[in-house]
């Protein structure tokens, strides 16, 4: 479903990802897990068109997407959760929804059935954002705030959902949440996902496969038994150490 | 009732100023930019309201509509033509250009216009209508009237369309709106757009009351900046309370000390907003993350 080739991707001068390549087929969980400033965030941005300075090829349905502008990207199916969530504080929580809907909207006259039987999609997921649906979204909590940021990109019914650190700043409990219905998107509406996480473990425990970068490059790929099994992603990035064994 | 008129006149003024302040706030929620080509697109509702009405002989309606939809144009063109090409360049940068664009603008007006003052009439006559005891001249009414309707519009443009939720999402975080699939130049433009038509708007509406000229830009684009910063730069509603209490201190230092200070009183105002409270009236402090 996504081919990237020899991906690199700059901010000025400084090059964060390095001849990165990997895939993602229809219907898979893959993670990418790796440090704080090792191109996870880099290569998300690369895909769905915020970061213009790229070289190599990034290839969705056999389509090159690289160069093309991020609503042409969400148009083809590709949906991106942002680090941070950065969803529209002083707009209500319903309004971040529709606004998630944007291109559809645009094409087919404003708030048509169609996407309200979406909203109503997304707040069955998430019945919490219902209760606060005409709440500003900046006063949501952390948890809230990262449904609504996961709902908002489900309402342009994309076919490869791009997360990033969903579990960022979250109890446990929430984060738990989130990756059940992390899993239930893939298993109930078909959404193949690309997951970028800073927490490997759980992480791992729910995609078919992952990729490991460190400071920009491909370190380690395969699945994610492998991974979970690897020595020494374990004391890189499980937290487990060979000290107490 | 010299108090009343004064009173009349400065909300109505001050209206229109606050149509100017909503421009530079459409600008600067889009960009970050204070557009110093503000004034100029005023400049363009009274003078294109001119010509269409006066040379080309337009009715008074369509020469007004005419003269409005050209600022509109020259907004967009101003965006097309000399931000959007340099888009990534600091803010500073920007802002210079527009003061580019406003010498630009004003020279060819001057050299395809000419350099005299000039009036329209009033929309619906001169007679005076009776209020309290005063005299208040019906052109007033309009501007009043006008601006009100139109800061309502575009309040529900903002509240009721998608484009205008767009407006609004795509200037508190440009790189969430493109990641929802919002095309954030084109919104750009619209904000353009609808920016120097309200400009426009105010300088068709002044022009009876205080003649246009080439360069009237200029006095106008910074009274409208002075309501902007006085309401609380980029807030629509601190548009509307700094215009109104930027016409009425106006209105009244003219009338009750000599209306040769009253652009100083203005200017003393903005002075001392930005010293004392620079996010304005309705404005709240942004605690800046580092």
């Amino acid at each position: 479903m996504l081919v990237v080739r020899n991906l690199e991707v700059f901010y000025g001068k400084l090059r964060a990802v390095k001849s990165l390549s990997f895939h993602v087929n229809e219907g898979e969980i893959v993670t990418i897990i790796g440090a704080n400033g090792s191109g996870k965030t880099s290569t998300l941005r690369a895909i769905s068109g915020i970061m213009v300075k790229t070289r190599g090829e990034i290839i969705f349905e056999n389509e090159r997407i690289n160069g093309l502008p991020p609503h042409v990207i969400v148009n083809m199916g590709i949906s991106h959760v942002p680090e941070g969530r950065r969803l529209f504080p002083n707009l209500t929580v319903r309004d971040n929804l529709l606004l998630g809907a944007y291109p559809y909207l645009k094409k087919n006259g404003d708030f048509s059935k169609i996407v309200k039987d979406r909203i109503e999609q997304v707040f069955a997921i998430f019945p919490r954002l219902k209760e606060r649906s005409d709440q500003l979204a900046g006063t949501l909590s952390g948890g809230e705030q990262q449904m609504l940021a996961i709902g908002r990109a489900l309402m342009s019914r994309p076919r490869l959902l791009l997360l990033d650190e969903p579990s960022m700043g979250l109890a446990p409990v929430i984060v738990n949440e989130i990756f059940k219905v992390i899993e239930e998107l893939r298993k109930d509406m078909g959404v193949t996902i690309l997951l970028v996480e800073q927490n490997a473990r759980k992480a791992l425990e729910i995609s078919d496969r992952g990729y490991v970068l460190e400071s920009g490059s491909l370190v380690y790929s395969g699945s994610s038994e492998e991974l979970k099994k690897s020595k020494e992603i374990q004391r890189a990035y499980l937290g487990k150490s060979d000290f107490f064994e | 009732m010299d108090l009343i008129q004064y009173l009349v006149s400065g909300i109505s003024i001050g209206s229109a100023y606050a149509l100017i302040a909503i421009g530079f706030n459409l600008i600067y929620n889009a960009t970050g930019i204070i557009n110093f080509a503000q004034g100029e697109f005023v400049m363009l509702g009274g003078m294109g309201s001119v010509y269409f009405y006066h040379y080309l002989h337009f009715p008074l309606i369509f020469a007004i509509l005419s003269g409005i939809l050209l600022a509109g144009v020259t907004g967009i063109l101003v965006e097309r033509l000399s931000i959007r090409p340099i888009r990534d360049a600091s803010i500073l940068s920007l802002i210079i250009v527009t003061i580019g664009d406003s010498i630009l603008i004003r020279g060819i007006a001057m050299l395809v216009w000419d350099k005299n003052s000039h009036a329209l009439p009033s929309f619906s006559g001169d007679i005076p209508i009776r209020f309290l005891g005063a005299a208040v001249s019906p052109q007033y009414i309009w501007i009043i009237v006008v601006s009100i309707i139109s800061m309502l519009l575009l309040g529900g443009f903002f509240r009721y369309t998608i484009t205008g939720k767009a407006m609004l999402a795509s200037s508190v975080d440009p790189v969430a709106a493109r990641l929802v699939g919002i095309n954030v130049e084109r919104v750009t433009m619209y904000s353009f757009f609808i920016s120097a038509l309200f400009s426009g708007m105010a300088g068709a509406l002044m022009t009876p009351v205080t003649l246009t000229s080439y360069d009237i830009g200029i006095s106008l684009g910074l009274k409208g900046f002075a309501a902007a910063v006085v309401g609380g730069l980029g807030r629509m509603s601190g548009a509307l309370v700094g215009g109104i209490i930027l016409g009425i201190v106006e209105s009244f230092s003219a009338g009750l000390i000599s209306s040769g200070y009253k652009d100083a009183i203005t200017f003393g105002l903005l002075l001392l907003f930005l010293y004392m409270r620079p996010q304005g009236i309705v404005g709240e402090i942004k605690a800046e993350r580092v």
